[in-house]
């Protein structure tokens, strides 16, 4: 009988590797929520109801993933939406 | 009056005298904001990219700090050319409006900072005049938000 070798084990940094970059909107006292709902939709494309949704998840839980990709694509997302004065972070 | 208008070619902007004494008020005002980590507005509008690695945050404003600067100047002028020519009324494109309504949010967001509002329930503790200037500017975005969706239709996919 012959046994197929184990895989080399993976250091969870190289899974890490392939993960995608978040692009995370935070909370702000002073942007207005409508405004917010307009950014994310002339941005990224959502769906008024997408948007809505994304809008009232940093409203109320503080943060929410707005859009996620390689991290190019997340820090260009990054600068529009500072572009238009939203909080917006990187992360993996 | 109604400020801000959809029209086929843009947004007819008309301003009352009093807007205009107020809003010509903000590109000088976001021009001559102070320094990051000493006036809270200018801090707010450079926060940091990456919150758990603030080398790479640093490296992220030192590559962008330019572009997003040249870009909010761009922002001003068109709102600066927006506001002289809004007592007779002009036509603003979208992207015109747009940048009009991006420093009309950068304004309050410097604001706000200036203000110390960091958490909703400062808003309340705000002096009348300061509250009614932030109001009064958000109720303005709102016009113009207004204005700028108000030709579209409903999302008809779903």
């Amino acid at each position: 009988m012959t046994t197929k070798p184990l895989d080399a084990p993976v250091a969870d940094q190289d899974l890490k590797k392939d993960l995608p970059w978040q692009v995370v909107v935070w909370n702000d006292p002073v942007n207005l929520m409508d405004y917010v709902v307009f950014v994310l939709r002339k941005l990224f494309g959502h769906t008024l109801e997408e948007a809505t949704r994304l809008m009232l998840a940093v409203h109320n839980e503080g943060r929410a993933t707005v859009n996620q990709g390689p991290r190019e694509q997340a820090e260009m997302d990054c600068y529009r939406l500072h572009q238009y004065g939203l909080w917006a972070t990187v992360e993996q | 009056m109604i400020p801000f208008l959809p029209t086929p070619n843009g947004i007819l902007v008309t301003l009352e005298p009093d807007d205009l004494d107020l809003l010509r008020q903000l590109p000088e005002f976001l021009a001559g904001l102070g320094e990051v980590g000493e006036d809270p507005a200018a801090s707010r509008l450079e926060v940091p990219v990456y919150l758990d690695d603030p080398e790479a945050s640093d490296e992220w404003w030192r590559l962008m700090r330019g572009e997003l600067d040249q870009s909010r100047v761009a922002d001003r002028s068109a709102f600066e050319l927006i506001v002289e020519a809004a007592t007779a009324g002009t036509v603003a494109s979208t992207a015109e409006a747009e940048a009009f309504l991006r420093v009309l949010n950068e304004a309050r967001l410097a604001l706000g900072a200036r203000l110390g509002v960091e958490v909703e329930s400062d808003y309340e503790e705000l002096a009348e005049d300061d509250r009614s200037a932030l109001d009064y500017l958000a109720g303005m975005q709102g016009l113009l938000l207004v204005a700028l969706t108000m030709g579209e239709l409903p999302d008809l996919d779903n």
